[in-house]
């Protein structure tokens, strides 16, 4: 299936080298994609303030597997990529729920930005569905244990998974 | 009969809707067979303490405790001690290992588990054969238990208490599965220890505290305060006490309904939490029941019958509303073990006959509408048969136990802990342990030679298990190298030990759950997470 996703700034390859920094006394098995899917929510917001970020043109990405929500600071780079459809996470929240909540996101920050009198005006524009690629990453110990690691391929952030 | 006022039916009416309520709420949540016969594998740790214990202990604590306290005195407490432990030694020695073990093995039942740990078709047989014949006289007893209280405590006919008692209990776990038990239990098992410990607290102001007891009980009868029993009936029979605390220490460990528990527990990792809060749960509930039957003798001298002890306190001590709760709460106790067990008697008829001879190449829904109609067949002929011929409740559950105790321990404990422990180890433990517990029962032996049936059984199970395990062929190479990865926790490399990013963190829980939950990892050719 074809799905746009953010696109990737470390390869498999950068993968390796970055786990393999962190510590030799592992191997990697096994490693290969998984896409996350995300909502990216446009609103036109008005409300008057002096904050930027929040007035005018504001995204919001919406997690679509466990229903949070956050304020996109710029819409990023995205790519058109083939991918199998079981590397494909299916969403668990419907869009329209998405487009729904979202605006309660947006009203949270300006509120922690600034005490706004006026309910700001908070109008959707447009939304898309993208997905952010991770890497699952098989390794053995030196006992030759199994253990999993999440690979963020556009931060290089990990994370163990249950080890 | 002791309540039977308004107030009473509509708290009993109360907590039977509730109680429906959750099952119909999860038959809509269990999507596939693993969801409705483990719960998918998502039980936390909590839920998974609670579940464990109420299935554990049944209406005896509320019953039978307090009355063996009554008539014993402080030598009770042995019981007492050894239940304090038994949720340390259960979910200790098996819970993890168990967890790990089982899911590598891809079990969704306990005797699933016992046939592909130790391979063979006699394994499968004789285990599906002794689980469902003394699990099912566990559930049969406990529909009994259940009639019997409600025709007792509200004076509704025995026949009508029992359909609705145990129609109750059918219901919701043919409808809901797993969760609507463990849910279930989870709030029988709050219900359960709120009640106690308020009766406890109130009762114990009245005796004018431990002192105060104490006083009181050596003025009744000096001995009633030794740790020998009322007149120190069992003086110096250490034995005797040995199997007193024994008994509950490690007995659970073989009741498949109650090992079934660490199969569907969400991570290995969850064990030791477990652990904490099934022990603290069991501080306050275990040792209660048998200082109320204790604090009976002094504040109900007079009672007829001392299985009332706690009810007629409960209405004594506290207003109706209350009292009606503690009503619920026996309840309760029984519903969270006889839902335990009917829900095991359905894994066992869809899991080990129906996919096993039936029908082999069964789907998962196939599979999970069997379980439920196999779940609300035993019910129905249970409550037929308690109906006709009711069997004696308590010789019913002590054969129970004893032959499900003798029968299964030693193959669930060697399966982790003994590499060596194989299929001819197996077979011997579960044939001998049955068979003498049956024998030893219907001779009557266990009041001729004073050795309690489960602790005969248990000594000639252990031994055929190890005789059994030294002749036949080891285990395999791959099932020793499972067993390993069981037992041990995953290294991971001082570099990655303290890693998780907090930005990630959010997706990581997310991609967990979808892992668990698909083909991905089988399918890209991963270790399951």
């Amino acid at each position: 299936m074809e799905i746009k996703v953010i696109k990737n700034g470390y390869t498999m390859q950068d993968a390796f080298e970055r786990l393999y920094k962190r510590s030799k006394h592992f191997t990697i098995e096994n490693m290969d994609l998984l896409f996350y899917p995300y909502t990216l929510i446009e609103f036109y917001v008005i409300y008057g303030g002096k904050l930027e970020r929040l007035d005018g043109k504001v995204l919001c990405m919406c997690d679509m597997w466990r229903g949070d929500y956050s304020i996109a600071r710029s819409k990023g780079e995205f790519v058109n990529t083939n991918a199998e459809d079981n590397t494909v996470m299916p969403s668990k929240i419907k869009v329209e729920d998405a487009i729904k909540n979202a605006p309660r996101t947006i009203y949270g920050e300006i509120q922690k930005a600034k005490k706004v009198l006026k309910i700001p005006d908070i109008n959707y524009v447009r939304h898309e569905s993208i997905y952010k690629p991770f890497f699952i990453v098989e390794c053995l110990n030196d006992d030759k244990e199994v253990f999993h690691i999440l690979f963020d391929t556009v931060t290089g952030e990990y994370s163990l998974l249950n080890a | 009969m002791i309540g039977g006022g308004v107030t009473e039916y509509v708290v009993l009416l109360i907590y039977l809707v509730g109680m429906i309520g959750i099952g119909v709420y999860w038959a809509k949540n269990s999507k596939t067979s693993e969801d409705y016969l483990l719960g998918g594998r998502k039980i936390g740790s909590v839920l998974t303490a609670l579940t464990l214990q109420t299935t554990s202990m049944s209406g005896y604590m509320f019953m039978g405790g307090p009355a063996q306290a009554y008539k014993e005195g402080y030598f009770t407490l042995w019981y007492a001690v050894g239940d304090g432990g038994g949720a340390i030694f259960n979910v200790g020695i098996l819970g993890k290992r168990m967890r790990r073990l089982s899911y590598f093995l891809g079990c969704l039942s306990p005797i699933e588990y016992i046939e592909k740990r130790y391979p063979g078709p006699a394994t499968r047989i004789i285990a599906a054969i002794i689980a469902i014949c003394f699990v099912y006289g566990y559930v049969l007893a406990q529909f009994l238990s259940a009639g019997k209280t409600m025709c007792a405590l509200l004076g509704v006919p025995l026949p009508i208490a029992i359909i609705i008692g145990a129609g109750v209990i059918v219901f919701y776990t043919f409808a809901g599965g797993y969760l609507a038990v463990a849910w279930t239990d989870f709030i029988q098992g709050i219900v359960m220890v709120c009640s106690m410990v308020i009766i406890f607290v109130l009762a114990w102001n009245q005796v004018g505290g431990l002192t105060g007891l104490n006083e009181s009980l050596t003025a009744v009868d000096p001995t009633l305060t030794g740790m020998w029993g009322k007149d120190n009936m069992y003086l110096g029979q250490w034995g005797v006490v040995a199997g007193a605390v024994g008994v509950y220490l490690i007995g659970y460990m073989g009741l498949p309904h109650v090992v079934i528990r660490h199969m569907a527990m969400e991570s290995p990792r969850l064990a030791k939490q477990t652990v904490v809060i099934a022990t603290v749960w069991n501080q306050l509930f275990i040792f209660v029941p048998y200082i109320i039957g204790l604090m009976g003798i002094i504040m109900l001298p007079n009672i007829n019958d001392p299985e009332m002890i706690v009810l007629t306190m409960a209405y004594e001590l506290l207003p109706g509303v209350m009292a009606a709760i503690v009503l619920v709460a026996i309840m309760s106790a029984i519903m969270s073990t006889a839902d335990a067990q009917l829900m095991l008697m359905g894994t066992m008829l869809g899991r080990d006959i129906y996919q096993r001879y039936i029908n082999k190449d069964a789907t998962d829904k196939q599979l999970m509408n069997v379980s439920r109609i196999c779940i609300l067949a035993v019910g129905v002929l249970s409550i037929i048969i308690a109906l006709i011929k009711p069997p004696g409740v308590f010789s019913l559950v002590v054969f129970s136990f004893s032959t499900l105790g003798s029968s299964f321990l030693p193959s669930y404990v060697g399966a982790v802990w003994w590499k060596r422990g194989n299929t001819t180890g197996c077979v011997a433990s579960m044939i001998c342990g049955c068979i003498i517990s049956i024998v030893w029962e219907a001779a009557g032996l266990a009041t001729v030679t004073g050795m309690h049936t489960f602790f005969i059984g248990i000594i000639i199970s252990i031994a055929a298990y190890i005789i059994g395990s030294l002749i036949g062929k080891p285990p395999t190479k791959e099932m020793q190298d499972l067993i390993d990865r069981a037992g041990c926790k995953t290294k991971i490399p001082a570099g990655f030990a303290t890693v998780n990013y907090k930005d990630i963190a959010p997706e990581t829980n997310g991609v967990l759950t979808f892992l668990k939950d698909s083909n991905y990892m089988e399918e890209r050719g991963f270790q399951p997470v």
